[in-house]
């Protein structure tokens, strides 16, 4: 397999529970060395995406390939795992779970154990290590369960909401942590509803809704096709002059400012406003995460029974 | 397979570090022991009570017999057992004196009483005697006075026919019986003496073999539909099957849990040895019986680990696995309803059947071969063929329902949504 091969290619997946169809007809591609990401609001089919490629489900139809492995659980080994249902055993030290939690993952304790407390040092919990779970706060133990998914030092890491419940503080080391993976190549595949998490890390993304993907690729391949539709402007006559002019399909009054839907080219506006004159500012918006997800998934949950 | 082991010995070494297990290993010898020397205890403090009992015997023939026979065993019976303690009923019409000595049982001045028919030692038709008490469970007196009266009606009949008694009681001893095993020969061929029956052998051994054998099954697989269902409840199945596929993470339990069985084993056959040696009966505990012992323990643990973590993966929750361990422990409790006839006739049809149902063949065919000849060599090849089939169905059973149901969250399925999970590809 080479380095340009995708970590993940899913293919016409489908899966349904019972009549629910939780996945449909679903084809990414996953590059290597990059950070994914999975947006969408719950029960989108994200989680069933993850479990898809982790092979914890089998798909109805189509064909799911991870790290050159097809249809099998076989790379398993070389992915870490972070549910979006944490879970630990509260009777076992900590040091004692991560050693099997990476055993499981054919990490040998001998091999495992440098790496372990390496991870343990970085996010403060070297002194914990030796302590019972039930001892832990929750914060310490969603960290010791991100130290379980990235401790065998896997090439591929799939991660469910990972900054749920967490506090600031403890998101930002999460997010460095995420940042150096990604910088000694590791792949990372990141589920979340947090839009802003998602813009700041995500190298690539994948919006799914009803079980379907609505939209993928680059950030800046998404703000391409969907930034040019809206430009921002500061004028003398305010919004009531805006109404009527060539290519503005509908005018929202911020105040000083004006957004304005464009249906049309831009530059026809500009042109205008220049000749009627009294513009101050004429800008194209960068339309955020969430402005493209509303204008891609809304219309599909208004078409929704 | 380093994925099963490391799942088995986490499994092993997470449970005999618990302090439940540690308590349940140390307490349940404790608690057994303690029942028992509770029950001798009560048998011989608590029915320390004289039982008061009146005779009605118009003839007046009897009553000295049984007022001897009581007072001879008031002096060899010791301050433990109750002492029988007789008095002649007023004669009178018999029905009016029933009725005025049942008025005494009544009101708890008597025990009981006996009615004794005019005629009896004449052997006169339907002469005998009865025998009236509120507390028919209780075995002591009636029997008693039965061998009492049956001696004492005798010596009348004798002294009336005017046998000699000496010559009537060479004529009438009773015939020694020894109970003893079968004649084997030794090494050069020639008979040896055969062994004296031993109470130990014929039916402690094999009946502790069998409680035993219980009691470790019974120990060790609710732990693992605990284990199964803690993860669940814990969220931790989802990392783990991400790990290793559900079958491996079965196997890894089952395997742990035999650890752990095994070796409570070591601790409890080990202390049943040592107690076998100490009352002088070891040679009643042969090795091949140990030996046996592992290997029906191995095949038990088997087929009930694996249906008590099927059940455990298809909960969420402890209540709604109940509903379905009911049949698990009905198959588990089967040796339970035959034990009792197999030791009374262990090479018969009945016990020759059941034991070769699979389910009840690990602790019945122990209990067969810890009595002497055992069965037949064919039996025990069937039943180990019959039994390690078993074993792989339940396992295999196991492993689909397991798939499915670490998976599953919410409503407990149905028996018939079992089924749908096993016969899924």
């Amino acid at each position: 397999m080479g380095v340009s091969d995708p970590a993940v290619r899913i293919a016409g997946v489908s899966k349904s529970f019972g009549t629910h169809p939780a996945v449909s007809d679903l084809s990414l591609s996953v590059p290597r060395g990059t950070v994914y990401g999975f947006l969408g609001p719950n029960g989108s089919g994200k989680t069933t995406t993850l479990r898809l490629i982790l092979h914890i489900l089998l798909p109805d139809s189509g064909s799911v390939e991870v790290l050159g492995r097809h249809g099998t659980r076989a790379a398993n080994d070389r992915i870490g795992y972070l549910p979006e249902e944490r879970g630990l055993y509260r009777k076992m030290e900590v040091r004692r779970q991560l050693e099997y939690l990476t055993a499981l993952k054919g990490l040998p304790p001998a091999r495992s154990r440098p790496l372990i407390a390496s991870w343990l040092e970085r996010f403060g919990l070297s002194a914990w290590a030796d302590e019972k779970v039930e001892a832990l706060s929750k914060g310490m133990c969603q960290k010791v369960q991100f130290i379980a998914a990235v401790a065998a030092d896997p090439e591929l890491v799939v991660l469910d909401e990972p900054f749920s419940g967490l506090d600031p503080v403890n998101q930002e080391v999460l997010r460095e942590a995420l940042l150096e993976l990604k910088r000694r190549g590791t792949t990372v595949i990141l589920s979340t509803h947090d839009m802003a998490a998602a813009e700041e890390l995500c190298d690539t993304l994948c919006m799914m809704h009803e079980g379907r993907k609505v939209l993928d690729g680059t950030l800046e391949d998404l703000r391409a096709r969907h930034g040019t539709g809206m430009v921002r402007v500061e004028s003398s006559f305010g919004a009531a002059g805006l109404e009527g002019m060539p290519g503005v399909a509908a005018v929202r009054d911020l105040g000083r400012v004006q957004e304005v839907r464009l249906s049309g080219d831009p530059q026809e506006l500009l042109r205008a406003l220049v000749a009627r004159g009294g513009v101050s500012r004429f800008e194209t918006v960068r339309p955020t995460l969430k402005e493209i997800f509303l204008a891609n998934a809304a219309p599909a949950a208004k078409g929704a029974p | 397979m380093r994925k099963v082991a490391a799942i088995a010995v986490t499994e092993f070494v997470n449970t005999v570090r618990s302090r439940g297990f540690l308590l349940a290993l140390m307490l349940t010898p404790v608690f057994i022991g303690a029942s028992a020397v509770v029950q001798i205890v009560i048998k011989e403090r608590v029915d320390t009570e004289d039982r008061r009992f009146a005779v009605f015997d118009p003839s007046g023939g009897l009553y000295p017999a049984i007022a001897a026979a009581a007072e001879g065993r008031a002096l060899s019976g010791g301050a433990r057992a109750p002492r029988f303690v007789p008095e002649r009923a007023r004669d009178g019409e018999p029905t009016a004196a029933a009725a005025e000595l049942s008025k005494r049982v009544r009101s708890r001045e008597l025990f009981a009483f006996v009615m004794i028919d005019p005629g009896i030692v004449e052997g006169r038709q339907g002469a005998g005697f009865s025998y009236h008490t509120q507390t028919q469970a209780y075995l002591d007196l009636p029997l008693w006075l039965k061998g009492v009266l049956d001696e004492a009606v005798r010596s009348a009949r004798v002294a009336g026919e005017r046998i000699d008694k000496a010559a009537f009681a060479r004529a009438t001893k009773p015939a020694p019986m020894r109970r003893l095993g079968l004649v084997e020969l030794g090494p050069d061929g020639a008979p040896r003496a055969a062994a004296p029956a031993s109470r130990a052998g014929d039916f402690v051994v094999p009946a502790a073999a069998m409680f035993l054998l219980f009691l470790l099954v019974f120990m060790s697989v609710p732990m693992l539909l605990h284990s199964v269902i803690e993860e669940k409840q814990m969220r931790i199945w989802e990392v783990l099957v991400a790990s290793v596929s559900p079958f491996q993470l079965l196997m890894g339990k089952l395997l742990g849990n035999t650890l752990v069985s095994l070796s409570v084993s070591f601790f409890y056959l080990g202390g049943a040895v040592a107690m076998a040696e100490r009352f002088g009966v070891g040679d009643q505990v042969p090795p091949q019986l140990i030996a046996w012992f592992l290997v029906f323990q191995l095949l038990a643990l088997l087929i009930y680990g694996s249906m008590f973590s099927a059940i455990g993966a298809a909960c969420s929750e402890l209540r709604d696995a109940q509903s379905l361990m009911t049949p698990a422990m009905f198959l588990l409790i089967v040796p339970m309803f035959g034990w009792v006839a197999i030791l009374r006739a262990p090479t018969g049809g009945f016990a020759m059947a059941l034991s070769l149902f699979p389910p009840a063949t690990p602790m019945l065919m122990l209990l067969r071969l810890a009595i002497p000849p055992g069965p037949a060599p064919w039996e025990l090849a069937l039943a180990i063929a019959l039994t390690v089939g078993f074993s792989w169905l339940c396992v295999w059973t196991a492993g689909k329902i397991f798939r499915v149901g670490i998976l599953a969250q919410g409503q407990t399925p149905t028996l018939a949504r079992l089924v749908e999970w096993v016969l899924a590809k």
